[in-house]
């Protein structure tokens, strides 16, 4: 069933491809770039985990000098009977943004026998009331309407890379040792219930949040129907953007206190069981149920562990599991306690630094660090340290 | 193995600083018993599954590095000693044999295991020994020296499971060597601090017994699970268990008995009877 005349920007055929996936993140806490070569064999331990349909990686910190402009990076293929689609994108882009810059991103030639243009345009917005929600509607408004365009990342100072094959050769293609960035994520292997196509890669990004995603999110129509009222159009075709946009939603949008948002955050995506709810002391459940209730749509079910990683309000990796963890996820920091690091297996984060300093987080909850430290292990009891900041 | 004689080999899993792929390492696990060699090392292991999987001679593969999942899976009488850590599916569906790893093992150790012991020094995940069984004189253990997840002997249906609670983390004496029985120091394990299991334990299980060193409070048991008393018969039970633990891990036995053990049984061997339809077709 053909639906789309474009096949990279668009799936040729909705047939979904099952499978698993090997996920891991590395963040320097001193905010210093770590080079793409180290994340290659990071991901490339993990082969077992893939099935060469597909890979991705989200790299912060790779644009210093345009690094107050959204980058907009894009994979672009042109069609019969329509003009050029980097043209289509221009016209459109003109109405909207300012163009700084934009270029051809650099790839290399002979890994796959065909693949798509990638370009990026460095852009700010005309009307600078909401620059984050014109940027939202703009790649929402690319990746529905024009055919022969997919957004891959709209954030500042970061750009997602991604596309089908094998880990090792979308490394390779997007010259992954050239790049340099303070905070990584990098999947392998394709999305679990998706048709495979470049733009169905992980990791799914919006503004500066990028997420990858091991597992099903089964609670996918409930969170479809949640974002619709609050103004989101999934359009992949794949159940972990709901993720990316839920955290967006709660993230920055709901107006919670910034340090705290991103626990309320992973609350409402998995929150405990009201009988674990009503065991907490009083000044803590009240938040929780109050949390469970308002959010009862946001929460994901089925097996999953993500990576998160956003710049908002600062650079921060949150890697989170369902609650009956039904997904592998191993948290390390190196001896020097300058990286963080998540994987789905150990083997990943041994295969570059041989920590001893590793732990699981519990099920459900999520490890979180920021530049400056470890916020939470994922190992305490919920909003512990921080029921002073809930008021 | 000590009225036999010891024929070593050593294999390398990343010849020319290529990891080897599992099957390839596997093969050569697989040539080496056949040329008659008893103890096996398997050296700069990184995360290859399946080693030892299916093997039923009385064998010792010792290795060293970090496996991955179902290390001996379906193995019959293995010995097998890992320096290192094992990623998810330790020992699933083992049958015989003793597997010993000085480091952390996650989720669901010993799968549905029907026979065999599972020695972990360090930590573990979710719903260890879920689906574990016994049949007359098969009976499995898994004991591990730190803490548990969630779902701990989940639907557990025989065996034992002990969980110690014991901190291994200042007695490694040597941190760039790898950890092995000469490597820990006795006078410095230590008792975990807090709690050293999760909800749900024994959640839907309906045979054996799970043995957690120290309190447990009532909310952590799961369905179908409850508390008994700790008697004189239970230590008989567990006492060369216990032994074997520490022999392997350095680790003086009084420091594991200075803390009372708590029991966990189901409540009957079918707990979810009244689930089914009684009535005669």
């Amino acid at each position: 069933m053909s639906i789309f005349k474009s096949h990279f920007t668009r799936p040729r055929i909705l047939m979904r491809n099952p499978s698993a996936c090997g996920i891991s993140g590395v963040l320097n806490m001193d905010g210093e770039l770590i080079s793409g070569r180290k994340i290659k064999e990071i991901i490339t331990v993990m082969t077992e985990r893939e099935n060469g349909l597909g890979a991705g990686f989200a790299v912060y910190g790779a644009f210093p000098k345009y690094k107050d402009d959204y980058c907009l990076q894009l994979i672009l293929e042109d069609t019969p009977d329509s003009d050029p689609a980097k043209e289509r994108v221009e016209e459109f882009l003109k109405e909207h943004v300012e163009i700084s810059k934009d270029e051809r991103v650099q790839v290399r030639q002979g890994i796959f026998r065909e693949h798509p243009t990638i370009w990026r345009f460095f852009i700010n917005p005309k009307d600078g009331q909401n620059p984050d929600d014109v940027i939202k509607d703009i790649a929402m408004y690319i990746n529905d309407r024009i055919d022969g365009a997919f957004c891959l990342s709209c954030g500042k100072d970061m750009a997602v890379f991604k596309g089908n094959g094998w880990s090792h050769e979308i490394a390779d293609f997007y010259e992954i040792e050239k790049l340099k960035g303070y905070m990584w994520s990098f999947h392998s292997r394709f999305p679990t219930n998706t048709p495979g196509w470049w733009g169905g890669a992980h990791p799914f990004s919006i503004l500066g949040h990028a997420i990858i995603h091991n597992g099903e999110i089964t609670s996918y129509g409930t969170n479809v129907n949640y974002l619709k009222e609050l103004g989101y159009v999934c359009k992949l075709l794949t159940d972990t953007e709901v993720v990316a946009y839920l955290f967006d939603f709660l993230v920055r949008k709901s107006g919670y206190p910034k340090e705290i948002a991103y626990e309320i955050a992973a609350m409402a995506l998995s929150p405990p069981y009201w009988r674990e709810i009503e065991r907490m002391p009083p000044e803590i459940r009240k938040w929780a149920t109050a949390i469970r209730i308002t959010h009862r749509k946001a929460m994901a079910n089925g097996p999953f562990s993500v990576i998160i990683t956003t710049d908002y309000p600062k650079p921060t990796m949150i890697g989170h599991s369902d609650r009956k963890k039904l997904r592998p996820l191993i948290a390390a920091v190196s001896e020097d306690e300058k990286t963080f690091y998540l994987s789905s297996e150990l083997n990943a984060i041994h295969a570059v630094d041989d920590t001893r300093n590793f732990w699981q987080p519990d099920p459900g909850k999520a490890a979180i660090a920021t530049i400056g430290g470890v916020i939470k292990k994922g190992t305490e009891k919920p909003f512990e340290n921080i029921s002073e900041k809930l008021g | 193995m000590s009225l036999q004689e010891v024929k070593k080999i050593t294999i390398d899993a990343k010849p020319k600083g290529n990891n080897l792929h599992y099957k390839e390492l596997n093969k050569q696990i697989r040539d080496a018993l056949r040329d008659g060699h008893n103890w096996i090392v398997v050296e700069n292991v990184s995360g290859q599954r399946y080693i030892g999987a299916g093997i039923k001679e009385k064998v010792t593969i010792e290795i060293f590095g970090d496996v991955g999942l179902d290390l001996g899976a379906f193995s019959e009488g293995l010995t097998i000693i890992v320096h290192g850590n094992s990623e998810y599916l330790l020992g699933n569906t083992l049958n015989e044999g003793e597997l010993v790893v000085y480091g952390d093992s996650w989720d669901i150790t010993g799968m549905g295991a029907r026979g065999g012991r599972i020695f972990v020094m360090g930590n573990g995940g979710s719903r260890v020994g879920i689906h574990m069984k016994e049949f007359k004189d098969k009976k499995p253990a898994i004991i591990y020296g730190g803490k548990v997840k969630q779902y701990c002997g989940e639907y557990m249906a025989g065996g034992l499971i002990l969980v110690l609670g014991l901190n291994f983390k200042d007695a490694v004496i040597d941190t760039k060597k790898p950890i092995g029985r000469d490597n820990i120091d006795p006078l410095k394990v230590k008792d975990i601090e807090g709690e050293i299991v999760q909800s749900d334990l024994g959640g839907g299980m309906h045979g054996g017994a799970i043995y957690i060193r120290g309190e447990v409070p009532d909310e952590y048991l799961g369905v179908y699970a409850t508390k008994k008393g700790f008697t004189e018969e239970d230590k008989i039970i567990i006492t060369p268990i216990v032994e074997r633990f520490c022999e392997l891990f350095n680790v003086p036995p009084e420091l594991v008995w200075g803390k009372k053990f708590t029991k966990i049984v189901p409540v009957s061997h079918r707990p979810f009877g009244k689930q089914y339809v009684t009535t005669p077709i």
